[in-house]
C-alpha cells in the first residue's frame, strides 16, 4: 500500500484529498502492525535493533495520524495532509528497518555520500577527519595537552559544531560554514604541527589564500617545535611569549579571513612571517651553540606540553566559565575581579615593603577567595 | 524496472542514515572503557537531523532534506571516528582518552586545583608578610635591647 504513494507528486489541499490520505495513513499503520507482530512471534528476534527502530517509527507514525485527524476536525486541510505525508514517511520507514537485517558498526558500510570537490561538504569532513587525526596523535603519543592547546583544540571542535549547524540552517548559503570549517582546518593544522612536526593535510587545499593560511600555520609550528627541541636552550619563555604573539597573528588573520578582509588578512600574515623570521634567530643561535641536536628532537618537540598557564591567565579564564555555569554569576565575578584587582596590587606592595598595605590588600584577597570558593560550589558543573 | 523517485532515494538514505546511528549507538553502549561526551552529543544531533529530514520531506522541501541528511551524516561520521580512535587507544594503548569538549569532571577539577593555586599564593603572601613582621620584631627588640645596655 506504502509502497505506491508518490511522495514527489504534489497534492491540492483539499478536504477530499485530506480525508483518502487519512484513510491511507491508518491503513497502512494497520498492516505494518500487523506486518511486524506476525513475524515477531516467528524467527526475526536476532533483528533487535532494527525492530526496535520500526517500533519507533511506527509511534511516531501514530502521532501524526492523531495530528491529521485533530486538524481534519478543525478543517485544517493543508495541515492535516502535511501530517499525513510525515506519517506515512515514518511508515514506510518503519517498513525499511523491519525488512532489513541488522549490521554491526564495524561491519556497516557507511553510507557515505560523494562531495564535491572544493565544497563546503568537503570542507566540514576534512575538519572531521583532523580532529580525529589529533586525537589519534595525542592519544597514541601519550601526549598531556597544555592548557593553551586543549582550548584551542576545544575551539576548533565548536567550530566543527558551528559550521554543522551554519550548513544545516534552511534557506542560508553554504558560505559562512565554509568559512568556519576553513578557519578550523587551519587552527587543527597550528595544533598538529605542535604534536607531530608534520603537515596535517596530504593534499593542498583549492584555496589559495587558505593554502598560505595553513602553511603559516604549519610553518610557525614547525619552527617552534624544532626550537623547544634544543635540550639546552635558555630563552624558552621568551620563545614562548614569541611563539604567543604568532598565535594572535594568526587569530587576527583567520578573523580578517572570516571577514573577507584581504588587506587585513594580508597585513597580519605578513607581521606573522616579521615575528618567525625572529624565531629563526634563536634556531641560528641555538645551531652554533650546539643546543640543536637534532637527533634529540623528534623525541622531545612536546616541550611545549609542560607549559603551564599563569594565576593570571587562569582567573581571566574563571571570569568566563562563571558566567557560563554559574546560575547568578554577578557575586562569584565581583569577587573575582576584585581578587583580579588587588593580587597584583599586593604583589607590589610586599616588592615596596609597604607591610601595612599589603595586610589590608590580604585581608582583602581572603575574604574574596571565601566567597569566590563557596560560589564556585553553587555551579551547575 | 522504473527509476526511483527523488523522493524514494531520500527515503532510503534516511533509513540507511537511521541505521547507521542506531549502530553508533549500539557500539557507544558497549565501549564501557570510556563514555565520550562528544560522542553522545553527535549521536543527539544526528538523530535530530534526521527528524528535520523527515519535517522538510513532508513538506516538499527536498534540498533541505538533503542538506539535513548531510548533518546527520557529519555528526554520525564524526562519531563514528571518534569510537574507532577510542577502540584503538583501548585495544593497543593504555586506555588515555583525549575528551573533546570540556567535561564536568575536567572543570570539576580544575576549579578545584585554580582555587588551591591561588590559596597557595595567599599562604605565600601571608608568609612573607609574617617574616617581614618577625624581622621587625627582631630589629625593634634589638634596638630596645642596646638602648638598655
Amino acid at each position: 500500500m506504502i509502497d505506491t504513494f508518490d511522495f514527489d507528486k504534489p497534492l491540492k489541499q483539499t478536504q477530499q484529498v485530506a480525508e483518502e490520505l487519512l484513510a491511507l495513513l491508518s491503513n497502512s499503520i494497520a498492516e505494518e502492525s500487523i506486518n511486524s507482530n506476525e513475524d515477531h512471534s516467528s524467527d526475526h528476534e536476532s533483528d533487535g535493533v532494527h525492530r526496535q527502530l520500526s517500533h519507533l517509527r511506527l509511534a511516531k507514525a501514530r502521532r501524526a495520524y492523531q495530528k491529521a485527524k485533530h486538524s481534519v476536525t478543525e478543517d485544517d486541510y493543508e495541515e492535516a495532509i502535511e501530517h499525513c505525508r510525515r506519517g506515512l514517511l515514518h511508515v514506510d520507514l518503519a517498513k525499511k528497518h523491519f525488512n532489513s537485517n541488522k549490521t554491526e558498526l564495524s561491519q556497516l558500510t557507511a553510507p557515505a555520500p560523494q562531495f564535491a570537490e572544493g565544497s563546503c561538504e568537503e570542507s566540514i569532513q576534512a575538519l572531521i577527519e583532523a580532529i580525529t587525526k589529533i586525537k589519534l596523535v595525542v592519544e597514541y603519543k601519550k601526549i598531556n595537552l597544555n592548557r593553551r592547546l586543549q582550548e584551542r583544540l576545544l575551539t576548533v571542535v565548536q567550530s566543527l559544531q558551528d559550521a554543522i549547524e551554519s550548513y544545516g540552517q534552511p534557506g542560508t548559503s553554504n558560505r559562512k560554514a565554509t568559512k568556519l570549517a576553513e578557519c578550523g582546518q587551519v587552527w587543527a593544522q597550528y595544533i598538529y604541527g605542535h604534536l607531530n612536526n608534520d603537515e596535517l593535510y596530504v593534499q593542498k587545499h583549492q584555496n589559495k589564500t587558505l593554502r598560505s593560511l595553513n602553511s603559516f600555520a604549519w610553518q610557525i609550528t614547525t619552527k617552534f617545535s624544532s626550537l623547544t627541541a634544543a635540550p639546552g636552550l635558555n630563552q624558552i619563555n621568551q620563545i614562548r611569549s614569541q611563539m604567543h604573539s604568532l598565535e594572535s597573528s594568526l587569530e587576527s588573520a583567520l578573523t580578517a579571513y572570516m571577514k573577507d578582509n584581504t588587506n587585513d588578512l594580508e597585513k597580519f600574515l605578513r607581521l606573522g612571517l616579521i615575528e618567525s623570521q625572529a624565531l629563526m634567530q634563536y634556531e641560528v643561535r641555538a645551531e652554533r651553540s650546539g643546543q640543536g641536536n637534532k637527533a634529540d628532537q623528534a623525541a622531545n618537540f612536546n616541550l611545549l606540553a609542560n607549559e603551564s598557564t599563569s594565576l593570571r591567565e587562569d582567573l581571566a579564564r574563571m571570569a568566563t566559565l562563571l558566567k557560563k555555569y554559574h546560575p547568578d554569576a554577578s557575586k562569584a565575578q565581583n569577587a573575582l575581579e576584585k581578587l583580579r584587582q588587588t593580587l597584583p596590587q599586593m604583589k607590589r606592595a610586599l616588592k615596596d615593603e609597604e607591610w601595612q598595605q599589603a595586610a589590608r590588600l590580604l585581608d582583602m584577597c581572603e575574604s574574596n577567595a571565601a566567597l569566590l570558593k563557596t560560589e564556585i560550589a553553587k555551579l551547575d558543573i | 524496472m522504473p527509476k526511483p523517485s527523488e523522493s524514494r532515494l531520500l527515503i532510503e538514505r534516511i533509513a540507511a542514515l537511521e541505521q547507521f546511528v542506531s549502530a553508533i549507538k549500539e557500539a557507544q553502549a558497549a565501549a564501557d572503557y570510556h563514555r565520550s561526551e562528544v560522542v553522545d552529543l553527535s549521536i543527539i544531533n544526528a538523530e535530530s537531523a534526521i527528524s528535520e529530514a523527515v519535517k522538510s520531506l513532508a513538506q516538499y522541501d527536498r534540498l533541505q532534506t538533503s542538506k539535513s541528511l548531510n548533518v546527520a551524516w557529519f555528526y554520525a561520521k564524526f562519531a563514528q571516528d571518534i569510537l574507532a580512535a577510542e577502540a584503538t587507544e583501548h585495544i593497543l594503548g593504555q586506555d588515555t582518552f583525549l575528551d573533546l569538549v570540556e567535561t564536568q569532571k575536567h572543570l570539576h577539577d580544575w576549579f578545584q586545583h585554580t582555587m588551591e593555586r591561588l590559596e597557595k599564593r595567599l599562604l605565600s603572601y601571608e608568609g612573607e608578610l609574617l617574616d617581614a613582621n618577625q624581622d621587625e620584631n627582631r630589629d625593634e627588640n634589638e634596638d630596645e635591647k642596646e638602648e638598655a645596655k
